[in-house]
């Protein structure tokens, strides 16, 4: 079973970040204390954002069992389907997406070029090759530093948990986007419900634009909640895009094609052997799969060691030529 | 082409590395100058250093809350505590249902009592006289016949007389005040009781 249709992930997507607003709101309207994302559930049963869970025992220098069971379960959860939460969840690409409209966000051509992969300038082949030569096989203190070199948003996770530690409260929470939304929604209620007058509800919208839409590059070069989920969505091995050499047109023509890559929020290139460690990224929205033309990329539950799929299984460069 | 590379990421590297000691710094010198809150937290809220550092802002407490008595922090209240659960007496009371301690995902609100002041009340009531009607002509006196403790007596000219030693501060008494409820433009919406935290109120019995 997979999924090659990208449009009706998307829809899905749109349904599911709709339910945790719907959620928050009846909250609010009928105290049922499901709460915000930033802790979510019902009763004495609740999952949490698993940095505010860690900011909290960091901050206060306290074991907290059950906050602890809460948050490894919302980290296997990542470890068996990534960032799924990124995509499926938080309302900061919604937000993005309603006051931007679909604009591609990032410069894909200086975000290849960063990571040393293959532009839309060098073929398939090369990059493969190129890799092939680098070897995959590195060191562990090579892949620790490759993480930190690669990605920015582990130097501000590892930042924040440092400050956080030595000031003795959750710092990050102060400016988290998704607090800040569901904050505006919470401070909106409160003003039309309650009568509570208060700045915030001009404030909190402002450093959401402030953050979201003048910065641009919050979801891929600071959010510390995308790099935790990352950290643990390297294990995940399902429901991740796979290529079908057979179909894309990248191995079976002449064209560049690119399309999926510069759909990729996360600037992920697929075709390369390097996909299968840049997927760790994947929040599976299904932007590729929409983007694809020729529906070569599907999203299915089996356990994929790469990303990259031929017929029998492995990438061989030896096909290209 | 690879060693270059290199080399300018082990700068980075160094420069990244500098970066986390000089975070560490500020956030020891940032969390040695944090002036804390003075305000009513939800009942058996720890003390207030230990719960600003548990309090993730998940507003879990505030939409769990039956009687709506708590309310987020403004932003003029505090720019660090904004977001953080206090308790709001002018529309509704505590209950002291316990649904807050049972939802907070940190433990940053433990059990409380209500009828055992020293586990952990959320204030203390205190009489404005020169609000308190009974004060100003004698009139009122609802405080005294609605709390539901028995913390506040009747003096010879029944006016109100709060016993510390019972009042838990389940803000009952202030928000059925009828003192000044209405004067808005008067610049001020303290009503004629008023609950106020445990330190404020030492500082007035000094």
């Amino acid at each position: 079973m997979a999924i090659r249709n990208g449009k009706r992930i998307k829809l899905a997507r749109r349904i599911s970040t709709a339910v945790v607003f719907v959620l928050v709101v009846l909250s609010l309207a009928f105290d049922t204390g499901f709460g915000t994302p930033s802790a979510i559930g019902v009763g004495e049963f609740f999952l949490l954002c698993p940095l505010g869970g860690l900011e909290a025992m960091l901050a206060s220098k306290t074991f907290l069992p059950i906050t602890a069971i809460s948050l490894a379960i919302v980290l296997l959860f990542a470890a068996i389907f990534g960032r799924v939460w990124c995509a499926w969840g938080c309302p900061v690409p919604s937000i993005r997406t309603l006051i931007r409209g679909r604009k591609q966000s990032i410069d894909i051509e200086k975000e290849l070029a960063q990571k040393g992969r293959c532009s839309s300038g060098c073929s398939a082949k090369e990059a493969i090759a190129a890799q092939l030569d680098a070897g995959m096989e590195k060191k562990l203190s090579e892949r620790l530093f490759a993480l930190v070199r690669e990605d920015r948003r582990m130097l501000v996770l590892v930042g924040v948990l440092i400050v956080t530690f030595a000031a003795g409260f959750p710092i990050f929470c102060l400016v988290c986007p998704i607090g800040l939304t569901f904050g505006t929604v919470i401070a909106l209620w409160h003003l039309f419900v309650y009568k509570q007058v208060t700045a915030s509800v001009l404030v909190f919208p402002l450093c959401l634009i402030i953050e979201l839409i003048i910065y641009r590059k919050w979801c891929t070069n600071l959010c510390p909640i995308a790099a935790l989920l990352s950290l643990f969505g390297r294990l995940a091995r399902r429901f991740r895009p796979v290529v079908d050499t057979d179909a894309c047109l990248l191995y079976t023509s002449e064209n560049n094609c690119h399309a999926c890559t510069k759909a990729c929020a996360e600037a992920i290139n697929l075709h390369v052997p390097s996909a299968a460690e840049d997927i760790r990224d994947c929040t599976r929205c299904g932007e590729c799969l929409a983007a694809c033309p020729t529906n070569a990329i599907r999203i299915g539950a089996e356990k994929t060691s790469t990303v990259l799929l031929a017929e029998e299984g492995d990438p061989d460069p030896e096909r290209l030529s | 082409m690879v060693d270059e590379e290199y080399s300018y990421s082990r700068r980075a590297f160094a420069i990244g590395c500098s970066a986390l000691v000089a975070c560490s710094a500020a956030g020891f010198v940032f969390g040695s100058n944090l002036s804390y809150a003075d305000v009513l937290r939800p009942p058996g809220a720890l003390d207030e250093p230990d719960f600003f550092a548990r309090c993730i802002r998940c507003y879990r407490c505030i939409s769990v809350c039956p009687t709506q008595v708590i309310e987020p922090m403004r932003l003029e209240e505090g720019v660090l505590d904004i977001r953080t659960p206090e308790l709001s007496f002018q529309d509704s009371y505590c209950t002291y249902c316990d649904l807050c301690r049972q939802v907070c995902p940190t433990f940053a609100i433990g059990t409380s009592d209500p009828y055992d002041i020293s586990s952990g009340r959320i204030g203390v009531a205190v009489i404005h006289e020169d609000r308190c009607l009974a004060f100003i002509d004698n009139s009122c006196g609802i405080c005294i016949e609605q709390c539901p403790y028995e913390a506040i007596t009747g003096d010879d000219l029944h006016r109100p007389v709060i016993d510390e030693n019972l009042c838990n501060g389940c803000g009952l008494c202030e928000k059925i005040c009828p003192s000044n409820v209405s004067r808005s433009y008067s610049g001020s919406s303290i009503r004629g009781v008023e609950i106020f935290t445990e330190k404020r109120f030492e500082e007035l019995s000094e």
